[in-house]
């Protein structure tokens, strides 16, 4: 290689000489200069060929001698099949799992959307660097006409949508959208068309609809003819105007857009939407595409103003007082990859797994380099006579780098392969539950490449040190030695790579040990209530043709029946449930208290039906639960949780107290209960302050609820009883999410799992190899020093001091790698430190379980050899030499 | 070896048609007459074709076209190497030279070609034996 670059470098410069040579000597024999220059490029032919030839020489010799190097490796493998097989696998494994993370990773953090120039879109935000999607259409109009730093600015709105179907209503998840969304964003599309940039306002051209490539195939059929069919959508009928091509999924990664319907539908039903202030808390992502050209540092100055000058308009001003937003300014938030959630949630799990799988890789590499050192040793007869016969050393190790690449390549296939059932998994994980993310986990280029880099460099790796190891021989002491030579030096590499090996193992097995009593805390964790025997779902009137005020009632129908039909103990209804449910917090007014911080007196409300703390097993601490007595007519009543009691009245008995939400002075409500603590949004936080009111006494109707029951069997058995007996009380409510709260909890701790699980495969696979790797250094060491043991076995050494003999030298590796990953563990774990819940990263038991672990292994992998060791017969073996 | 047989013949043809009063060289004796150029002396490319055509009293023609993938050829098989160094006037040039291998191979190479040449010599003029 290194002598083709410099040879052809010079050939230029080569053949410039010979012409000018060629010249000067036919301006010697009197010719003119053009004359001179003309016959000498006749002479010479033609200069491209010629250079083009001098090349040809050697590539010819590559490819020759790489083709050659590669059949060689392929007779090599043919002759110890057992050898490849182990190597092929051991890497198939390793890169099989990095591959499968990788386009987990590759998916989540680096995708992009698939929209038109994506690195001109941003999101416009304020408040820092965070995404907050709070925003109006007065305040998006503001932005758009921005056009002196904006191509196009357009904003949509999350939406989940209630579509007819047969006899009653399915859900699609979906998103209303400004008219220029398509044309801004440059969303590509299969057929059809996207929205026209027509008024929001609505027009002739307004009951319209786009769906998705996925929603084409799942409920058309990908019928050809889909232009111009229909959607019923909350009654109203809306033709369909194209399909997204299949890469699109919105701005939000993770979720689903099934269905797009233009902003002007949703102001059909609040014609309020264009022009009102109030709704600041709207969640409507304002996406801008900057000019190109402009500067971010430009645009974010001119959105700021913008924001600044909305601040100032009189129905804004208010804003102004919330808590933070005195200083508040308005920011611009690359939009290329989406929205953040996604990537905020995953990032640190997706790093800690990259990590894990790349060690279980390097100990996979170790393995490897570890029996070619062995084979090496082997092989050592067949370098020396290649060497003394001439062959440079340079060129064997290249064709054991040739053996080592080929192997990494094969094993890199079957790795790629291997990775598509892993993904598989882990999508399967990830899409189960209320709120999937779904993720396209087809191997693509990216994801392609990066397993053939880390082929490559695999290769290097293992590949490296055995080769220039297996060509260091003394040519003479070679010959004569045999296949012994160069023992001491060889057999130390080893130790160390076992060492190392198990290093890394104690590693992983501590982090993966960490990661499943995270889990195991977790799904342990009192809630404070009973979560066993539970079974939910959800209850929509919306959209449907009954009267949502009419739900309370509609529910208590819905419970009666369902108690009695399944001999369940009670049942409830409720606007939220724990966990996992997002709340909806107002601040808490308690007159003659000691005054507070607005922004601290901020609680959780539910609405519940009166049975729902029997339900759930929520304990009542003092006072009353709700009863019949709480009517839309009678005195408003409170229940509070015992956060609320200690946050706003200490030790004093808040039973009977009267206190009133923020601005709802007109609406003073009694504490007649007092409850116990709930965790209520995730099962990690501390439970929040939860102020509970009669569903009967709500003042806006309340359309979604939770119905719960609590079972006296399995929950799970009764799931399928729900939908017919609620369609024998009223068919036209949508019932959604019939779940047990165990499968509820268990969504929730998707990502926990999906790290309790990878890891400990991880850490199993690992564990693995090192034993492989262990038993195989030991295997040969015993077969190396035969004679020795069978010369002290004759001189009288028992069977059991071999053993013991042998057993010890493994563990005296082993602890030089425990101890080693000990410390490791030690440095390293605490960045797990935020994913952990109930044990520390320096947890000692799980350290100390790790160290008893790798012991007990270690004793394993070696009894078989120490045992085969301290079998031989001293005769026989002394007898073979 | 097909490919660089193929450009050597097309290079071949082309210089042929310019050039029929001298004679061609065959296949391979190039690279022999060049390890017998340069057991001379370490020397540049142009002055190697001059040398071999005025040793062969202008008889043998060195088509330049072919001189440089056969000096890379010989670079290849390590028979010869080369440095830059300053030739006459100063002016700056690559200088090739015979390697200990190149020396060997021209040995093997004239032997090969003297039992050829007299091999062929005799089939050609039989009666030149008795």
């Amino acid at each position: 290689m290194f002598r083709r670059s410099r040879a052809l470098a010079r050939l230029d410069a080569d053949i410039q000489d010979h012409l000018e040579r060629e010249i000067q000597d036919n301006l010697d024999r009197g010719m003119t200069p053009e004359e001179a220059r003309r016959r000498a490029l006749i002479t010479f032919g033609n200069l491209s060929l010629v250079k083009e030839d001098a090349r040809a020489v050697w590539r010819w010799r590559l490819a020759e001698e790489l083709s050659q190097d590669v059949r060689y490796a392929w007779r090599t493998f043919r002759r110890q099949p057992g050898f490849a097989i182990v190597v092929v696998l051991t890497l198939a494994l390793g890169i099989g799992a990095n591959t499968a993370i990788f386009s987990l990773f590759e998916a989540i953090m680096l995708r992009g959307v698939a929209l038109h120039e994506p690195e001109q879109l941003y999101f416009v935000a304020h408040g820092g660097s965070r995404f907050s999607p709070s925003s109006n259409y007065p305040y998006y109009q503001r932005m758009s006409a921005r056009t002196d730093v904006f191509d196009g600015v357009t904003c949509y709105s999350r939406a989940t949508f209630r579509v007819a179907a047969g006899d009653g209503v399915e859900i699609a998840r979906g998103q209303f959208v400004s008219g220029n969304y398509h044309a801004v964003l440059g969303v590509p599309m299969a057929i059809g068309r996207g929205f026209s940039a027509e008024d929001d306002r609505g027009g002739p051209d307004t009951l319209i609809a786009v769906i998705s490539d996925g929603y084409w195939t799942r409920k058309f059929g990908r019928d050809p003819q889909i232009l111009g069919r229909t959607l019923t959508i909350d009654r109203r009928v809306l033709s369909i105007v194209g399909v997204t091509a299949a890469g699109f999924g919105g701005l939000d990664p993770g979720t689903r857009v099934d269905v797009t319907l233009p902003l002007a539908v949703r102001t059909l039903d609040a014609p309020g939407l264009l022009t009102d202030h109030e709704t600041w808390l709207g969640d409507m992502p304002i996406v801008a595409r900057v000019r190109s050209g402009v500067e971010p540092e430009r645009a974010m100055a001119a959105i700021d103003a913008v924001f600044q000058q909305f601040l100032t308009e009189p129905p804004n001003v208010w804003l102004r007082k919330l808590p933070g937003w005195d200083t508040v300014r308005a920011s611009l938030i690359p939009a290329g990859r989406g929205t953040a959630d996604l990537r905020d949630q995953y990032s640190l799990s997706l790093n800690v797994l990259m990590v894990m799988v790349g060690l279980v890789l390097l100990i996979g590499c170790a393995n490897v380099a570890n029996l070619l050192l062995a084979r090496g040793t082997a092989r050592a007869r067949e370098v020396t006579i290649r060497l003394s016969i001439g062959a440079g050393r340079a060129r064997l190790v290249r064709q054991f780098l040739t053996e080592s690449m080929l192997l990494a390549s094969i094993g890199g296939a079957l790795g790629f392969a291997l990775a598509r059932f892993g993904t598989a998994t882990v999508a399967g994980l990830v899409e189960a539950g209320p709120s999937p993310i779904l993720l396209d986990l087809q191997p693509n280029a990216l994801v392609l490449a990066f397993t053939i880099a880390l082929s490559a460099l695999t290769g290097l790796l293992f590949g490296l040190a055995p080769a220039f190891g297996a060509t260091r021989v003394d040519l003479a002491g070679g010959l004569k030695a045999g296949p012994v030579s160069q023992r001491h030096r060889r057999w130390s590499t080893r130790r160390m790579l076992v060492a190392a090996q198990i290093a890394l193992c104690v590693v992983l097995v501590a982090g993966a040990g960490l990661l499943t009593r995270t889990l195991r805390n977790l799904e342990s964790r009192d809630g404070g209530f009973k979560r066993d025997n539970l079974l939910l779902f959800s209850l929509d009137a919306r959209g449907t043709a009954f009267p949502v005020e009419q739900v309370p009632a509609l529910c208590d129908q819905v419970i009666e029946r369902l108690v009695s039909r399944t001999a369940s103990i009670a049942g409830s209804c409720s606007r939220n449930i724990p966990v996992n449910t997002r709340g909806n917090a107002t601040p808490l007014e308690v007159p003659g208290s000691e005054p507070r911080v607005r922004s601290e007196r901020f609680v959780f409300t539910n609405m519940v039906s009166p049975d729902y703390f029997r339900t759930l097993g929520i304990g009542l601490v003092s006072g009353r639960a709700f009863d019949a007595r709480d009517t839309a007519r009678s005195e408003k009543v409170a229940i509070i949780n015992r956060s609320v009691a200690r946050f706003f009245f200490g030790d004093a008995d808040p039973i009977g107290r009267r206190v009133h939400y923020f601005e709802q002075e007109a609406n003073p409500m009694t504490i007649v209960g007092l409850v116990e603590d709930t965790t209520q949004r995730s099962l990690r936080d501390d439970p929040p302050r939860i102020v509970y009111t009669p569903l009967s006494q709500l003042g806006e109707p309340e359309g979604l609820v939770t119905v719960a029951l609590r079972t006296r069997q399995d929950p799970a058995l009764i799931a399928a009883q729900v939908r017919p007996e609620v369609r024998g009380v009223n068919p036209n409510v949508t019932i959604d999410y019939v779940r047990t709260m165990e499968q509820q909890i268990g969504t929730m701790l998707v990502r926990e799992q999906l790290l309790a699980m990878l890891s400990s495969a991880f850490s199993g696979l690992a564990l693995l190899l090192s034993c492989i790797g262990l038993y195989g250094v030991v295997s040969y060491d015993v077969t190396r020093s035969l004679r020795e043991l069978g010369i002290r076995m004759a001189l009288g050494a028992q069977r059991l001091d071999v053993l013991g003999q042998i057993i010890r030298a493994a563990l005296s590796i082993a602890s030089l790698g425990v101890i080693a990953g000990l410390l490791g563990a030690w440095a390293v774990t605490r960045l797990l430190s935020t994913l952990l819940f109930g044990v520390t990263a320096r947890d000692p038991l799980t350290l100390a379980g790790t160290a008893v672990l790798l012991t007990a292994v270690t004793v394993i992998a070696s009894y078989f050899p120490a045992h085969r060791a301290a079998r031989i017969d001293p005769a026989a073996v002394l007898r073979t030499d | 070896m097909s490919t660089r047989q193929k450009r050597d013949e097309r290079s071949d043809r082309n210089e042929r048609s310019a050039r029929n009063d001298r004679v061609e060289l065959m296949q391979g004796t190039l690279d022999m007459l060049i390890l017998r150029t340069l057991r001379l002396g370490p020397t540049h490319g142009q002055a190697i074709a001059k040398t071999i055509e005025r040793n062969s009293d202008d008889v043998l023609q060195v088509e330049q076209g072919s001189l440089y993938p056969a000096l890379h050829r010989l670079l290849r098989r390590g028979w010869i190497t080369y440095a830059e160094g300053a030739s006459e006037n100063n002016r700056r040039a690559n200088f090739y030279s015979l390697t200990a291998k190149g020396r060997k191979q021209l040995d093997i190479e004239t032997s090969k070609w003297d039992r050829l040449a007299t091999a062929i010599a005799r089939v050609l003029r039989p009666a030149a034996q008795e």
